[in-house]
């Protein structure tokens, strides 16, 4: 599925043409509805972390001007709860589980896709099969195995389960198997090194992809909770959402401050999200190729 | 971004400065474990900094902060597997017993009583009152002393009270006075609930609960689960009481607490720790008076949260020099900054004199009252091989029950007896 | 879905000159995925189901082999019962309604021009976003009695409804919360799939006779998104299955055990409680329940075919 054909707006499902302003308006209408169910969580989340403590309740959906608490509260959830800290560790966690995916991933699809070695089809099977597993099966004996080597509290073993990623061997294979063999062939014969062919051709041709799913392991590994919450119990080594959640039960009820680290917490990604937004839909729909 | 980075960047310069400061001559490195990083910066911070600089032959090194007691708990029994535990170790009010009978076979724990008995008796009368120290004395032993503790304590909305004909002056004392107040704010006022309790989300307020009508949850040996006498039927049957009598909305703290300040809540029933974020919360929309937890009985008691300071290494050059932190920990200007820094009662009774906390407690009455249960104060009881998350959670599932009138308050009660038996036994 | 691995799947490099050279790269390659498979994949499934027959608990010294011990108290378990039906519960409700508003969300911002991109961005915003954040705000928001969405059922003179306190709904509530996160996501996935639709099925059915809205949603439409609503509806299987923020940071699993879910039952089995013994064969039966929806996944999938 590419991109270009997401976004032709095509025109089949135009309402009955007896009454296009009609049908128009009640489309919008519906949609406008359904917008406003989606958006009110983050309206009451943006308003209770720059309103007075004081009102988040009793007005919900006002704003007083005059009394903007925004810099208490932002400075607040920074300071006593190292919201900045928090957000350090989901990024260093964030590129570091995406850039071993990637060296891994791309590797192995490669020789899945491109190349002969005995095994393949057992390789390939092993995946397939890895695609079904949801991480919370290994983690018990991952965590008892973390536990016993010390690990514990540590970036490392926030990141060791994602370092393997059936998805993205799947999906770059997918791909990668579609580069025609006469080049690649024709690159050998020029000296190319394996290695050079996929850095220099194979990658190159698969950047959508690539980049696809880097917007989804990015936006999985900033979000997560179970893992984080199963081997970290130090604040020091907290990703983003677990921290927010340590902050709520440390911290009672301050909801301008909550709030504001919750806005803190997801606005980053939001940032990509309205940047890359392209990516995004384009790895939602990369699930669906197989 | 960039702001983030450079606070992050200016975070790790003071965090730098601040571990480059120490002196060169320290001679003895205390290694510290507490729970709830946000009490570093509020006091943990400020009171190793003001130590230090009294003894700077000292040095205090904190590690990282656990999530909560339980997780500080479940680390350093990990850590006293390979003998890496910290010097000084905030154990969970409730989790001293499983601490102390994990630790003392081994030799991993340090009573304080020879360290109270060089102070000499004078000067432990002093400091402590003899039912501070009594909560972190097991069979004799010392193995705590109480750092950070708190009671649960009643928060009433006067303006709510008066609209009902009730004088914010002369507070409800008994459960049944509160049901009776909780009733006539309902009344009086649309749309507000008359009285809330945690029952929802950790067992402190039922243990509260039991407490307060003379009850215990196990005997002192903790073999024998003993709530299921009269003072646990007596407390169940308020809990039925109090959701169908006073139409008690079934949330957690943190949700009462949003509807208190809200100011649609009568009475919420909290920690003495919330007073701190209910002032800014509540913003003087209406007047807010504290009063003493609800009592069923003339001997009744209440769980006390918080923390208990304990000596955890053996050697003897670092447990002077930790009995000198965890001393100036407990003295009353290490109390004072732990006070004023977390709403927590102070654990050492010259605090109260006015160049420490007096003045202060004259000013903000509402503060002063988890201090005035002092006296029917007990240690926040933990059940036995750190079960108490899971007999919570049977035990909230029939006291649901019990308050929806489901089950009756007799075999509920039986009920839960039964189900924390099987859990504590297993 | 592609053809499972075959000869066919893997070109030979026919015209490799030094073919060992060329065998050589692939096991280099392959390595590392092939030792991360083993030691996150393989290794834990093969213990876990080892300890799934013992009563091996975290930090024990001597433990034993205790055959179905551990399986025999699942059955009998009220509360591993209770919290299976709660998550069949979670499960129905929240795939029947997310693929269902997905649907009819990608029907009405397909076509709607410039603005779909805006509708777009709305709708996926909740999948970017942080559930742990984004529950804690739902939580207030449907605060029982000072929630602003509880106070705009009293301004419309109904009674306020307890969304999380009461033991009939609060599951209900957890899963409009899923729902409300997950339908941008199967949005996306059936505008994929209506762009797919090629624009000569509508010419075709206009000479039949079928250019009316319903007729062209019936006749066309709907019967050419069959397979990806196969797809959506298990992608949205699986991921109601693992239902556990909203559950950790709203309800605890409460009140009276009505949200407690097979998640939230591991993890406290597993690292609450560490009883690794049931925790293991707890394990072991939710794996068992998301090997069958792959398999559904791709026995479904054997009967249709992807663009």
């Amino acid at each position: 599925m590419t991109s270009a054909k997401l976004d032709v707006s095509t025109q089949e499902l135009r309402a009955p043409s007896l009454a296009p302003s009609l049908a128009a308006a009640v489309r919008h209408g519906l949609l406008l509805i359904f917008a406003a169910i989606i958006l009110l969580p983050f309206a009451w989340m943006i308003l209770a972390a720059v309103k007075d403590p004081s009102d988040i309740f009793s007005d919900p959906f006002s704003l007083d001007p005059a009394k903007l608490r925004a810099v208490e509260n932002f400075s607040k959830a920074l300071t006593a709860a190292p919201m900045g800290l928090f957000m350090l560790n989901s990024l260093i966690v964030v590129v570091g589980v995406l850039s071993v995916q990637l060296i891994t991933s791309v590797a192995a699809a490669y020789a899945l896709a491109q190349l002969k070695f005995r095994g393949q089809t057992l390789l390939f099977g092993l995946v397939l099969f890895a695609l079904c597993i949801p991480v919370q099966v290994p983690a018990l004996p991952m965590y008892i195995a973390l536990a016993k080597l010390g690990l514990l509290n540590s970036y490392f073993a926030l990141m060791f389960p994602w370092f393997f990623s059936a998805f993205a061997i799947f999906l770059f294979r997918q791909h990668f198997r579609t580069y025609p063999q006469e080049i690649i062939n024709a690159a050998r014969i020029d000296g190319f090194t394996e290695i050079e062919i996929v850095l220099r051709l194979i990658v190159p041709s698969a950047l959508p992809a690539i980049a696809a799913f880097s917007v989804f392991s990015v936006t999985a590994h900033w979000n997560d909770l179970y893992w984080p919450l199963i081997v970290v119990n130090v604040t020091e080594k907290m990703t983003a959402p677990l921290g927010l959640l340590n902050f709520q039960s440390a911290e009672g009820v301050s909801y301008g401050p909550l709030m504001a680290a919750a806005t803190i917490i997801t606005s980053p990604l939001v940032c990509v999200f309205l940047l890359a937004r392209r990516y995004f839909v384009e790895g939602v729909t990369m699930t669906g190729v197989k | 971004m960039r702001q983030t980075l450079a606070f992050l960047m200016a975070a790790g310069l003071t965090a730098a400065a601040a571990f480059s400061a120490a002196p060169a001559r320290a001679e003895t490195t205390l290694e510290v474990v507490h729970a709830y990083g946000a009490f570093r910066e509020r006091f943990y911070q400020p009171l190793a900094d003001a130590f230090m600089k009294d003894h700077p032959d000292i040095k205090i090194k904190f590690r990282a902060p656990a999530t909560d007691y339980y997780e500080g708990h479940l680390a350093v029994a990990r850590e006293a597997m390979t003998g890496q535990t910290p010097d000084i170790f905030f154990a969970g009010m409730n989790l001293l017993p499983d601490l102390a009978s994990m630790l003392a076979p081994r030799n991993q724990i340090t009573d304080l009583n020879p360290f109270l008995d060089q102070e000499g008796q004078a000067w432990v009368d002093k400091n402590y009152d003899i039912n501070v120290l009594e909560l972190g004395r097991i069979d004799g032993h010392q193995w705590g002393l109480p750092f950070n503790a708190s009671t649960p304590i009643a928060y009433f909305n006067a303006d709510l009270m008066k609209k009902a004909g009730l004088d914010p002056q002369q507070l409800p004392k008994t459960w049944d006075e509160f049901i009776e107040a909780a009733k006539k704010i309902k009344q009086a006022n649309s749309d507000v609930d008359g009285m809330q309790i945690n029952l929802a989300l950790g067992d402190w307020f039922w243990q509260a609960m039991v407490y307060s009508y003379g009850g215990t949850m196990m005997s002192p040996d903790r073999t024998k689960v003993t709530y299921g006498d009269d003072a646990g039927l007596k407390a169940a049957t308020t809990v039925r009481r109090l959701v169908e009598e006073v139409g008690m909305p079934w949330i957690d703290e943190d949700a009462g607490m949003a509807q208190f300040a809200a100011g649609k809540l009568g009475i919420f029933i909290g920690s003495t720790g919330d007073i701190r974020t209910m002032d800014d919360a509540i913003g003087g929309k209406f007047k807010l008076v504290t009063g003493t937890f609800p009592m069923g009985a003339k001997d009744g008691h209440l769980p006390t949260g918080g923390n208990f300071a304990t000596i955890l290494t053996q050697d003897p050059e670092k447990q002077k020099a930790a009995w000198e932190f965890v001393k100036f920990l407990t003295s009353p200007a290490g109390q004072k900054v732990t006070v004023l820094g977390s709403g927590y009662m102070p654990t050492n009774k010259q605090a109260l004199k006015n160049e420490y906390l007096g003045e202060f407690y004259a000013k903000n009455p509402d503060w002063k009252t988890s201090l005035t249960q002092w006296p029917i104060a007990v240690a926040y009881f933990g059940y036995p091989n750190v079960k108490s998350i899971k007999v919570w959670k049977a035990q909230s599932e029939v006291l649901f029950r019990i308050g929806s009138g489901d089950v009756s308050p007799v075999d509920g009660l039986k009920e839960m007896v039964q189900s924390t038996e099987a859990i504590v036994k297993e | 879905m592609t053809s499972l691995p075959t000869c066919g799947t893997c070109r030979p490099a026919r015209a490799v000159p030094d073919k060992l050279r060329g065998v050589n790269a692939a096991y280099l390659f392959a390595l590392p995925a092939v030792a991360l498979i083993a030691i996150v994949v393989l290794a834990p499934i093969a213990v876990v189901i080892l300890l799934s027959f013992s009563n091996y608990s975290l930090g024990a010294t001597d433990w034993s082999l205790v055959g179905i011990g551990n399986y025999a108290q699942l059955v009998h378990d009220r509360s591993f019962l209770n919290a299976l039906s709660n998550t069949a519960l979670y499960v129905s409700v929240v795939v029947s309604m997310s693929v269902l508003l997905g649907l009819l969300l990608a029907i009405l911002v397909h076509g709607t021009g410039r603005l779909r991109r805006l509708y777009e961005v709305i709708f996926f915003l909740p999948v970017a976003s942080t559930l742990v954040a984004l529950g804690l705000v739902w939580k207030f928001m449907l605060h029982s009695r000072i929630g602003p969405i509880n106070e705009l059922i009293a301004a419309l003179g109904l009674q306020r409804i307890d969304f999380f306190n009461n033991p009939s709904i609060a599951i209900f509530a957890l899963a409009a919360i899923g729902v409300w996160h997950l339908v941008g996501f199967n949005m996306i996935l059936f505008l994929a799939g209506l762009t797919g639709i090629p624009r000569d099925l509508y010419q075709a059915a206009a000479i039949d006779g079928a250019d009316g809205f319903w007729d062209r949603l019936f006749r066309v439409t709907w019967p050419m998104l069959g397979p990806t609503t196969i797809f959506v509806t298990i992608t949205s299987t699986i991921t109601a299955f693992q239902v556990f923020d909203t559950v950790a940071v709203i309800t605890h699993g409460g009140p009276a055990g009505s949200t407690d879910v097979i998640l939230y039952q591991l993890y406290q089995a597993s690292f609450q409680y560490f009883e690794t013994g049931y925790a293991s064969a707890l394990t072991v039966v939710f794996l068992i329940i998301m090997m069958a929806i792959s398999a559904v996944q791709i026995f479904a999938a054997r009967g249709v075919h992807y663009s």
